[in-house]
This record gives structure tokens, sequence and C-alpha cells, in this order.
């Protein structure tokens, strides 16, 4: 089935005292990542968090097709149920159940598994509760389940080859596609929990497709799939490159056209706005809540996660906007790879679980 | 079953890790909004303690250097004490803890034996992951922590 499977000799979570099998999960709005121990090694799972079903017409029965297979096989029908960050309705709750037993089928992962789910924090009730209803009619994880913050999850591999960030004070800051989160921990626990949907990856993509229409004058219209892919493709905050493209014409032919500003405009508009949410709303709240922390964990490097955190540079330029907003340095550090670290963390956090069974 | 993040228990997960428990402080949340930055509404806050503190010292004719002559021999004075340490430890380290006491003896904060008694103190605590040079707003809040502990009977 459509996914990317990889090798992670970086961390070995995987327990040789316990053959329960630790799985960290991150059900994310774009992506899903899935990461447990298999053969001695890491492996990590990253798909299109999509389905698309269709009717077999020899037998007639439903066949389903999950991730990046579905998305190109049936962009006008694939559904992405997990948009807003968690299943709104019943439907897309039964629909993201459905994905994710293909997916986890598919990986033959054991089901007395423990497994660790990266979760934005949303807040959302209906959703959660969607949430809940797909976690439980799972297959896996019938041993022990747990979910923690996608930002603490995401901040773990970004502080530590193990499990140091749980024993810190620090700022995590989860840059989504349809949330930006952040929060202060202190020795694992959370203080101001904060959230926003208006600085997202998805609004990204927008003000990108907008962009390259007004850049080619009105001549080039792309889809929110191709502005996110220009955007993974081509967005460099250290070495940016203007690039061509080519469509085809309605009337036949071809049109060639150069794009030089359209990505790096709407990252630039991203940065800031994401520097004032949270130079101005999270850290005047943590400020003014927990002196001490606040104080504490700013001369501690900021975890920052998320798929958005993957564009090379932001994380330099995030960190001087945000010094500069502040009038004080901060440090800015990110895992890896801040995409697929809430799975990581989580895995290394469901690795001592099993461990402790 | 919930698997709402924000109700984690994060005792477990310190256990996990291997942490040692820390007391529960404070609430996650609730508060109005401020418009000054952070650091602006931080240093507000700091310098309104102070005000009040010097206020209430001054009242008592207790304003002359050094400050702190001596730890409060009672729980909250150890107290405050162990949470200006832990504070001045968790960002510097140890060594940057003692230097800075060094510091605050040069500038009359604190007395020779104060000095000596909080850095044995210092010696007890254990190195942080990371650590930092001390800034202006940590020295602040030292200030802040010795008008405090002088202020206490």
């Amino acid at each position: 089935m459509a996914d990317e499977t990889e090798d992670d000799g970086a961390f070995d979570g995987s327990t040789e005292t316990s053959e329960t099998t630790p799985v960290g999960v991150k059900l994310g709005s774009t992506r899903t990542v899935l990461q447990y121990p298999k053969d001695g090694e890491m492996e990590t799972v990253r798909t299109l968090t999509c389905l698309a079903t269709y009717e077999d017409a020899i037998t007639g029965e439903e066949k389903v097709l999950y991730g990046e297979q579905a998305a190109q096989e049936f962009p006008d029908t694939v559904e992405f149920m997990l948009r807003s960050g968690l299943p709104e309705d019943d439907d897309r709750a039964a629909l993201a159940s459905k994905f994710f037993t293909e997916l986890v089928r598919a990986q033959d992962i054991p089901q007395d598994s423990v497994v660790v789910y990266a979760i934005p924090t949303i807040d959302n009730d209906e959703g959660l509760e969607n949430l809940t209803k797909v976690i439980e009619e799972s297959p896996i994880g019938t041993e022990l389940v747990r979910s923690f913050p996608e930002s603490l999850c995401g901040a773990v591999p970004a502080m530590g080859d193990e499990l140091q960030a749980i024993d810190e004070v620090f700022i995590a800051v989860n840059m989504g596609s349809t949330n930006l989160e952040a929060c202060a921990y202190r020795h694992a626990e959370q203080l101001e929990p904060f959230s926003t949907g208006a600085v997202t990856g998805s609004e990204v993509d927008r003000r990108i497709a907008n962009a390259v229409e007004e850049e080619t004058q009105g001549r080039v219209n792309i889809d929110l799939t191709t502005a996110r892919e220009y955007k993974e493709e081509h967005g460099d905050f250290v070495d940016f490159e203007p690039f061509t493209d080519v469509i085809q014409q309605p009337g036949g032919g071809s049109h060639e056209f150069t794009i030089k500003r359209s990505v790096m405009e709407p990252l630039n508009e991203y940065v800031d706005e994401a520097v004032d949410e949270i130079a101005n709303n999270f850290l005047s709240e943590l400020a003014n809540t927990h002196m001490k922390p606040y104080q504490i964990a700013l001369g501690k490097p900021i975890a920052l996660t998320g798929g958005m955190a993957c564009i090379p540079g932001i994380a330099e330029v995030f960190e001087e906007r945000l010094s500069e907003e502040l009038d004080r340095e901060v440090t800015v550090v990110a895992a890896d790879r801040p995409d697929l670290a809430a799975a990581q963390g989580a895995q290394r956090i469901a690795a001592k679980l099993a461990e402790n069974r | 079953m919930t698997v709402n993040p924000r109700e984690y228990d994060a005792a477990e997960l310190r256990a996990l890790a291997g942490a040692e428990s820390v007391d529960q402080q404070g609430s996650t949340g609730g508060a109005t909004r401020q418009t000054p930055k952070p650091d602006e509404s931080i240093r507000q806050k700091q310098f309104r303690n102070l005000l009040a503190l010097q206020s209430e010292r001054q009242r008592l004719e207790q304003l002359q250097r050094p400050f702190l002559s001596a730890i409060p021999d009672s729980d909250v004075g150890n107290d405050v004490c162990e949470e200006w340490l832990d504070f001045l430890v968790h960002v510097g380290g140890c060594e940057r803890a003692a230097d800075a006491l060094n510091y605050y003896r040069q500038l009359k904060w604190i007395t020779p034996a104060a000095e000596a008694d909080l850095k044995r103190r210092v010696e007890a605590f254990p190195e942080p992951t990371h650590d930092r040079s001390l800034t202006a707003g940590d020295h602040r809040l030292s200030l802040l922590y010795v008008a405090t502990l002088a202020s206490l009977p």
C-alpha cells in the first residue's frame, strides 16, 4: 500500500526485556506517522492521512485505498478526514477508523502492543470524543494506550537522545498544518497550553496558490496539493532559488512559468505571524502567570516541531525574529526530522511504558 | 478512556523518564491577557514587588547595605532560599550560580557570611542539562529574592 517506510538507527526504542511492541503514533491532519521496532530496527511509516474507496468491478466488493496511492489514483474522491486536526463528525470518525485500521494491518503490528498517541491540543470536545472512538476501535494497543500532547512528544527527540525533555523546564512550539501550538513544560507538567488555528501550514498553501495566480498574471491556477508540494520542495529560507514549472493549456500546448516570490513571501508572512502569536499571546500569558518558569524556559532552547518546521532555515529565522520581538536572545532547536518528531517521541515513551510492564 | 492530551499523568511520565517527583505548583491558566510584551510584563511585576518590599523595609528603617546578612532560620526562609538557588542553578549551573553569589556580595546585596552559607547550599543541587549565562533579568529576580529573604522575620 502507499506509504514510505524508513529505518531510523538514531534511537532503538525496542525493549530487550519485553516482547510487547511499543508503537508511537501521530495522526496528523496531513500526514500520519507510525514508529515501532521491527526485526531489531526502528521502522518509520509516513503516509498521507487520506482514504479512498471504490467498488471492485468483478466482485462488487468495496475496496479501500489510503495514503499517497489514494491521493494519486482518486484525487477527485479522496477524503482527508482529519483536516481540522480531529475527526469532526461521525462520518469522518468512521473514515479515520477505517484508514487507521488499514494502515496498521498493512504493517502487521501486533495487537497486544503498547501504543502512545501524539495528539494536538485543540479545544474540541466532540472531535476528541470521535478520536477516542477511532483509537478504541483500532486493532492495536490492547496492552496499553496513552496519549500526550503533540508538542511534548515532538520536543522529546529535539531535546536529547532519550527522555531528557521530561525532566526539563522548556517551551515547545509545534508548527502544524492546521494549528500552531505552544506550551511550556515544567518537569512534564503543562503550563499555559496555547493553540491557534489562525497561523497554519494550510493557510500558507492557500496563500501560495493565490500568489502564483498573481505572479503569473492570472495565467496559472494551481490547486492546494500543488501549492503544498511547491512549499515542501522549494521553500527554503537559506538558499531559495526561483523554479520553473509547466502546465498544459486547455486548448492544447503547454505554458512554462517561473516562480520567484510566490513561495517565500507566504512563508515569510507565516513566520512573522507565528512570532507575533508566540511572543505576544502565548509568552505574555506565560510571563504573567508563571514568572520563574518563563525566565528559565526562555534561557533554554525552544523546541520547534511539526511539518512546517521542515522548511530549511525556518528554525534560524524564527529564532532571529522572536529574539527581535522579545528584545532578548533566545535559541531554537528542532529535531533532525521535525515531521517525524512527534511519533518518535511517542515511541520512546511507549518503549518505557512497555519496559515497565 | 480519554485521549485528551491535556489530561495525561505528569507523574507517570516523570517516573518513566527516571526523573525525581516534584511538587505540583501553580495552575495552568485562566489569567487575563496583558498588552505589554512578556519581558516588560515580567519586569513590571518584579519592580512592583520590589517597590512593595522596599517601602516596608523603609518603614522599618532597614534599607542600608548589605541587604541580607543571614538566611532566615525558618521553614519559609529555607523554602524561599531553596527556590532562589534552584532557579540560579537551573538556569546557569552550579559554577555560574556561585559566581553570581560572589557578584551579589561585591554589590553588597549579601554579606560574606550569607554568601558562604548560600554557596554551601548550591553544592547540593544537580547540574542542569542545559545552562546559559545569567542575564540582567535573572539578577533582577535574584534581587527580588534577596529583598524577600531580608523582609522575613
